[in-house]
């Protein structure tokens, strides 16, 4: 009987815990627009990817811990460039950042390859955003830390929670190699490693994820063969229709006008520069590729010179920029699973 | 007849040793009693309590700090063993889990049953100092496995009390007794966990669910034991050396998700004393010693726990030790 007891006491003692955090509430709304039977909680927790809240950066041209071809998500705004690595991003899968005034997160699923701008300036507020260690559609759910309300990356809104319904301002960004981003943007800075976290960064934390195509870890509503499953895609998403472009599709440099969903877009992309974007056309026709001028990657049809960011450099529009369409680079199984009635792009 | 009762209490005490049993992923297995007490007892209860630290969050061989979760896991178990004649024995174990997993932004826990373990050993050959046992059985899909958190979300099968498959254990162990000299005893253990697949994790009406399944196991040890009488009992030391190897779990398309399976090796140690025959208590911990994992897994930072034993006799008890 005294064993029992001991017993009992030990139970006790350890059901104290150990734990040195204390937690939030958390959000115990029940109300979701998507099925919460396909929300997958992913095993780390809500936090237990640590986002990154307070970014380092370095202005260099030879990173030690990046390769030239190592690919980042650029953004620019009021001249400044910044670059995010997917080495980085692998890890931690948000970064809380801002220039000047304009606050965004950059929000980043290893799962589904998919890097977007998130305004962080939700209602009147601004938020920071962390990963809330739920999957749905094997896709980021970020959380809002002002509300705790759920977000879904790829379907750009707010799905749980008392924003609920609420859609999310995006932020364009480009996804390209280092080498090429450095050489359109020589200022540009570079996210470093000085994350307050200690991880290895350079190792991908999926082993051959990336380019196993019978590799996914969690259920997805359509699972769409018509191109391999992890083949890298740019999405164009307006809100009637959603077109893919492969970038095997573009071979050195290429140019594509098009139209999805009623508006004219141009994509540019080359598979050798590592880089596929898409821009609203608006009174512009006649594109053509330009090479080898990076930041310059096209030309319209009377000689005004694109860049990358979609800004006019040259002829009677110099310094206005291509409107910006919604565009996400991703493998093609999430883009089917999320828009099941993507068209795709064929020359 | 002395050295006949300590021999006796040497097996008796070997059984206690843990030869795991997954219930949790993440590297992290709780280990439970799953060896058939191998004495000649009748019939004996084993209520065991065991308590998992999760903190360490390993990258193939290498620690990362500042992991922002806790995890912690605590098994308490009713193991009853039967003997059914001189060479057989049967074995159930009924484990209870909590579970717990805490952020800086959320606490989840779950509590419930958990998978319940039926094995059969036979004694294949036992003499003064030697004693070899073969062990089979079952791991039975009796444990909770629908345990939701905030949002009425399925938590990660790791954090279920129960797998929701069917699995095989089998084993072996080898005694012996007066190794170099008559206090101290060598025992090791091998055991192999083929786990089944889980077709419809997490499912619901109006969803057919996940697939999962955790990885096949293999886990080995080799252990020494003194052993040292008092005027109150016998008290007994030990130290073991334990490798455990896990296969990739299956998810989903792919029978080999990342950041799951591995191999450690950990360093268990306990002591017991035993103040009768048929009373015995015992305290143990584990530490690890070196993970080897495939890829990025929160695992095992240290195990303690206790368990308390009581044994009806057989009649011809005494006659039994005799033999020994």
């Amino acid at each position: 009987m005294k064993y029992l007891y001991l017993l009992s006491l030990l139970v006790l003692f350890a059901c104290g815990g150990d734990d040195d955090l204390t937690p939030a509430t958390g959000n115990s709304n029940n109300e979701w627009l998507i099925p919460p039977s396909q929300v997958f909680d992913g095993g780390p927790g809500k936090d237990g990817i640590p986002s990154v809240d307070d970014p380092e950066f370095n202005n260099t041209d030879d990173p030690q811990f990046l390769s030239p071809g190592a690919l980042v998500v650029g953004i620019v705004d009021n001249g400044i460039a910044k670059a995010y690595p997917h080495i980085i991003l692998d890890w931690h899968e948000i970064v809380n950042d801002n220039i000047g005034d304009n606050n965004f997160a950059i929000t980043y699923c290893p799962l589904t390859g998919t890097a977007v701008g998130w305004d962080r300036q939700v209602g009147n507020r601004t938020t920071t955003f962390g990963v809330s260690g739920k999957l749905y559609n094997t896709n980021l759910m970020p959380f809002d830390r002002e509300t705790d309300s759920y977000w879904s990356q790829l379907r750009l809104d707010c799905v749980n929670g008392s924003l609920v319904g609420e859609k999310i301002n995006t932020v364009p960004v480009v996804e390209t190699t280092w080498s090429t981003w450095r050489t359109c943007y020589p200022n540009s800075l570079l996210m470093n490693t000085n994350t307050g976290f200690s991880r290895n960064y350079g190792q991908y934390p999926y082993g051959d994820y990336k380019t196993n195509n019978d590799n996914i870890i969690f259920p997805v509503d359509n699972l769409d063969s018509r191109l391999p499953a992890k083949e890298r895609v740019l999405t164009v998403i307006t809100e009637d229709a959603s077109k893919v472009y492969s970038i095997e599709t573009f071979d050195e440099f290429e140019v594509i006008e098009d139209q999805v969903g009623g508006e004219n877009i141009v994509v540019i992309g080359s598979k050798q520069q590592n880089f596929m974007v898409a821009y609203k056309t608006g009174d512009l026709s006649g594109f053509q590729p330009v090479v080898g001028e990076l930041p310059v990657i096209a030309q319209d049809g009377t000689g005004q010179k694109i860049t990358l960011t979609g800004e006019i450099i040259t002829g009677p529009q110099a310094g206005q920029q291509l409107e910006s369409i919604e565009s996400i680079i991703g493998y093609y199984f999430a883009m089917a699973a999320f828009y099941p009635e993507v068209e795709i792009y064929e020359e | 007849m002395r050295k006949s009762i300590i021999s006796l209490l040497c097996l008796c005490l070997y059984s206690y040793q843990s030869i795991g049993q997954t219930c949790c992923s993440a590297g992290a297995p709780l280990s439970n009693m799953i060896t058939v007490d191998n004495t000649n007892q009748l019939l004996s209860f084993t209520l065991g309590y065991e308590y998992k630290g999760i903190n360490l969050l390993i990258d193939n061989n290498q620690r990362l700090i500042n992991d922002p979760r806790r995890r912690q896991g605590q098994n308490a178990s009713l193991k009853t063993d039967y003997l059914l004649h001189e060479r057989w024995a049967l074995s159930a174990t009924i484990p209870f889990l909590f579970q717990s997993r805490t952020t800086v932004s959320e606490s989840e826990s779950s509590l419930g049953l958990g998978d319940i373990s039926l094995v059969t050993q036979y004694q294949v050959f036992q003499k003064e100092k030697l004693a070899i046992h073969l062990a089979a059985g079952l791991e039975l899909p009796t444990g909770v496995v629908n345990h939701t958190g905030p949002s009425s979300i399925f938590l990660s099968p790791d954090m279920q009390s129960g797998s929701g498959t069917l699995d095989v254990l089998i084993g072996g162990s080898l005694f012996y007794d007066n190794f170099i000299n008559s206090a101290l005893a060598v025992s090791t253990e091998v055991l192999y966990k083929r786990n089944g697949t889980n077709e419809n994790f997490a499912s619901t009406d109006n969803f057919s669910g996940r697939r999962f399944g955790f990885g096949h196991e293999t886990l080995a040890s080799i252990g020494l034991r003194y052993q040292y009488v008092h005027s109150l009992g016998f008290f007994f030391p030990d130290l073991a050396l334990k490798y455990r190897n896990s296969g990739p779990n299956r998810e989903q398309t792919t029978d080999a998700a990342p950041n799951s399976g591995g191999n450690w090796l950990s360093l268990p140690v306990g002591f017991s004393f035993v103040p009768s025959l048929d009373k015995s208590i015992r305290v143990f911990a584990e530490l690890p010693l070196i993970q080897n994992l495939s890829g990025l897994q929160i695992t095992t930072s240290f195990t303690f726990g206790v368990q308390v034993r009581y044994s009806l006799q057989k009649k011809d008890n005494h006659q039994t030790i005799i033999n020994l």
